[in-house]
């Protein structure tokens, strides 16, 4: 990553939503907090005045879609507006094309990141090969590589194989890794179209329901817990979720979670206020 | 009929063609009866006693009203010829609403009845029955539905009231009362059976929803809903723009 | 009324006058010259990305009756089964100046989409597993021909619910009618918020039949005990297949529905299908009346 090493001085941004002071960064690190600092000569000073500073936010769920989709999303456009958004690090997903199932691979999108210097981009290696739930990819060697992957998922497709599933956390204890697992009883949403409800329901449409989250969360929770190791549940989108993670959570197991708008949204709202419009 | 305020000149230039009019209960400001109800029955029986004649005992007659007013029409004609004659004559009614030469002027309407007697129409001496005789659009389409019914022997025409302004080479066989109006006013007809008393009220047109410059034949409905009593609308009204009073 | 795209859309005023305009229509099929004119120069396209000559000859039939220039535009065969989108073969559609389209569609929500896109009229023949509604129609039609009322009437509706849009489309438009409904099957052949539904549940056929004027048998696909929502044909025709005995317990003028096609042995023995208090063929002769009348409402008017 190119180093922009000299020294900078942020005048009245406050930290944390606190009160207004002068930052002084030195060799890309602070060095000084205070108030009404004195700028070094060779300083960059930046007016800050009315911002709030932070520090680099970490982004643990994007698709930066390289290699293979590079007409949607590249490592190097998604990198820079993560870092445009505040974000200095990113985990990017491994349903790329071919699959980040390798050390190759891992290596490739994690140097793309390096070349493209705005944030840290961290691969996200994949669970299974091919991310077809069938056999565990060599996850070992990812985590070895020059990437040092941490995170391993199969987002996009659960790891629906409760053995596999165990494996996999048990494995990734070994260089305290953790599994982030796509939420989704794959047999309880073959076809699904929307929320299942009293919408799907009168439309007629394939529904999804919650419970097709929630019992892989629930599962999932108890194997970490039972093997002793680091579960992070992608984009939680029910409230029963939430209650499961909560109640692992109070009985001591290691889980985190996300959530994002886009899962949460819902065309049921959309579907009621547009109804009957065509008369 | 709905109730509507007099305008300015209404009845200027207009014949009079029934100087003496009884005095009928209800009719609406603005507007006269040119028939009661004993003139109504008088006018039925006399086309009754027609209908025998030219129809040589009636033997071979049947009597379709067309809906809404000219069916309870032909059922007393039925009635009175039997009275007359003792015969029975077959009667029912034909709806001419899906022959309409004007259905996409409004809104699909709500269709009448239609009952062909037993026996049905071949070889029969038909006699349509309707209220109002006016553009002449209405028994051209009945005329029509008659041709998929059946093939009668004859088809005649019997109106309540002729109002004249034909817009087809169509006339009527037997006529109560030949009603010379102005294109600015309407006749409505009310039967007891349909409007709760019996009458022919001459008065000024529907305001139409168009503007001017319309003539007969060239303008839109305003409604299609049945309403309390029939009228044949003129001036800036269609004639052909709904059924009733358009024989 | 520009579209028919779902019971669920029609007041009671509404479906009461298309009942009405399909009794009077009735007698059309009964006259030697089977036809009016009141849609002559109008043109109905059948798009139909389903087979269903049932459905689609009443609403040709229908159409042709009335006059109109029927095209019948099936999937098969067709630019559709060369990749071209619905939204291409609609804009097509419109282009050749169609008056109205019929549309019948695998897709729940098909029809309403096709109403975008087209300036002509949109009639629902089937979209997925949502709605029916001629067929909701006509099955309402027929209750009251044969029983000469509908509101207060108990309608009992049997079968695979989840998957029907025929149960959608009569749940909706009975209820309008003033109907009560109550929908029998087993749990995992129901919706899952079925209580939220304006109608009654039951899971026992027995306890509802004799409480019923009327019964609607749906056809149950033997592919759906493939996916375990029931264990064997045996078991639901033993619990929900209707034969004589059971028909013997409903009140004596009941009728027994079906929209056809029948799986005679599963939801309903040989016996009943014969029996005359099935009406499954008055049930297609109606439907060219209703759908005459639909057509008419649609397209008859400005």
């Amino acid at each position: 990553m190119p180093e922009n090493t000299g020294p900078h001085l942020i005048r009245g941004a406050r930290p944390l939503g606190g009160d207004p002071v002068d930052l002084l960064f030195v060799d890309g690190r602070i060095a000084v907090i205070g108030p009404d600092l004195e700028a070094p000569e060779d300083a960059r000073v930046v007016d800050a005045t009315g911002l709030v500073a932070l520090p680099g936010l970490v982004d643990l769920h994007t698709h930066l879609r390289e290699p293979g989709r590079e007409d949607a999303e590249t490592v190097a456009s998604g990198s820079r507006s993560a870092a445009m958004g505040g974000y200095t690090s990113v985990h990017a997903m491994a349903n790329t094309d071919p699959v980040a199932d390798t050390a190759g691979v891992v290596e490739q999108v994690w140097r793309l990141g390096r070349e493209a210097g705005y944030c840290d981009v961290r691969p996200v290696g994949a669970v299974t090969v091919g991310l077809a739930g069938q056999q565990l990819s060599e996850i070992g060697a990812m985590a070895d590589s020059a990437a040092q992957v941490r995170v391993f998922s199969d987002d996009g497709i659960c790891v629906s194989d409760a053995l596999l599933m165990r494996r996999a956390l048990e494995y990734v204890k070994a260089f305290d890794g953790v599994i982030a697992q796509h939420a989704q009883e794959p047999r309880l949403t073959e076809g699904a179209q929307m929320n299942e409800g009293c919408v799907s329901d009168r439309l007629g449409l394939p529904g999804w329901p919650a419970v097709a989250e929630e019992a892989i969360i629930a599962r999932d929770c108890l194997l970490a817990q039972h093997v002793g190791s680091r579960l992070h549940v992608c984009h939680v989108s029910t409230k029963g979720s939430v209650d499961i993670i909560r109640w692992a959570k109070e009985r001591g197991c290691d889980v985190t979670a996300e959530v994002t708008p886009t899962t949460c949204s819902s065309p049921t709202t959309w579907w009621r206020a547009t109804t009957r419009s065509t008369r | 009929m709905r109730a509507r305020k007099p305008t300015s000149g209404e009845g200027t230039g207009v014949p009079s063609p029934s100087p003496e009019v009884p005095e009928t209960p209800d009719v609406p400001e603005g507007t006269r009866a040119v028939l009661d109800g004993n003139e109504i029955n008088r006018a039925l029986t006399r086309i009754a006693h027609e209908v025998l004649e030219r129809t040589k005992g009636g033997e071979h007659v049947t009597l379709l009203g067309i809906p809404s007013r000219g069916v309870p029409l032909a059922e007393r004609l039925a009635r009175r010829i039997e009275r007359v004659e003792d015969l029975s004559v077959p009667h029912g009614s034909l709806d001419i609403t899906m022959y309409r030469d004007d259905l996409h002027l409004a809104p699909a309407r709500a269709l009448g009845r239609t009952a062909i007697p037993a026996g049905g129409l071949d070889d029969r001496v038909v006699v349509l029955v309707d209220d109002v005789l006016f553009s002449g659009r209405t028994v051209r389409a009945a005329l029509d539905a008659l041709g998929d019914l059946g093939r009668p022997r004859a088809v005649q025409l019997a109106v309540l009231v002729d109002r004249g302004h034909r817009e087809l080479p169509i006339r009527a066989d037997y006529v109560g009362k030949n009603l010379p109006t102005s294109l600015r006013e309407s006749v409505t007809v009310q039967l007891t059976e349909t409007d709760g008393q019996d009458g022919v009220l001459l008065g000024p047109a529907r305001p139409s929803p168009l503007k001017g410059g319309l003539r007969p034949g060239s303008s839109q409905p305003s409604h299609s809903t049945p309403r309390p009593g029939s009228t044949a609308r003129s001036g800036a009204q269609t004639p052909a723009d709904t059924k009733e009073g358009d024989a | 009324m520009r579209h028919l795209l779902s019971t669920g859309d029609l007041s009671r005023d509404e479906a009461t006058l298309i009942l009405d305009t399909a009794a009077e229509l009735a007698q059309v099929g009964d006259r030697s010259v089977k036809k009016l004119p009141t849609l002559r120069g109008r043109t109905v396209v059948n798009l139909f990305y389903e087979d269903s000559t049932r459905t689609r000859t009443s609403f040709e039939l229908a159409a042709k009756r009335l006059s109109a220039d029927v095209i019948n535009f099936s999937a098969k065969g067709s630019s559709v089964s060369k990749g071209e989108s619905l939204k291409d073969t609609a804009l097509t559609l419109q282009a050749m100046g169609a008056d109205a389209v019929v549309i019948r569609h695998g897709a729940s929500g098909a029809a309403h989409r096709l109403a975008h896109w087209v300036d002509g009229s949109v009639l629902n023949a089937g979209d997925g597993t949502h709605e029916h509604p001629t067929q909701a129609l006509l099955d309402a039609y027929t209750m009251r021909d044969r029983l000469g009322r509908l509101d207060g009437l108990r309608v009992a509706v049997v079968g695979d619910i989840l998957h029907s849009r025929v149960a959608r489309s009569n749940v909706l438009l009975l209820t309008t009618l003033g109907a009560h409904v109550t929908l029998v099957a087993p749990p995992t052949l129901l919706p899952v918020s079925v209580h939220t539904w304006p109608c009654e549940v039951s899971y026992d056929l027995d306890d509802v039949l004799p409480k019923s004027d009327v019964v609607m048998m749906l056809r149950v696909q033997a592919e759906r005990m493939r996916d375990s929502f029931f264990p064997s044909v045996r078991e639901y025709s033993r619990n929900y297949g209707l034969d004589g005995e059971r028909l013997g317990r409903m009140p004596s003028d009941a009728i027994v529905m079906h929209p056809g096609p029948m799986v005679r042995g599963m939801e309903i023995s040989a016996e009943v299908a014969d029996s005359p208090r099935c009406t499954v063929t008055e049930q297609v002769a109606n439907g060219v009346s209703l759908r005459m009348a639909v057509l008419y409402l649609l397209l008859g008017g400005s």
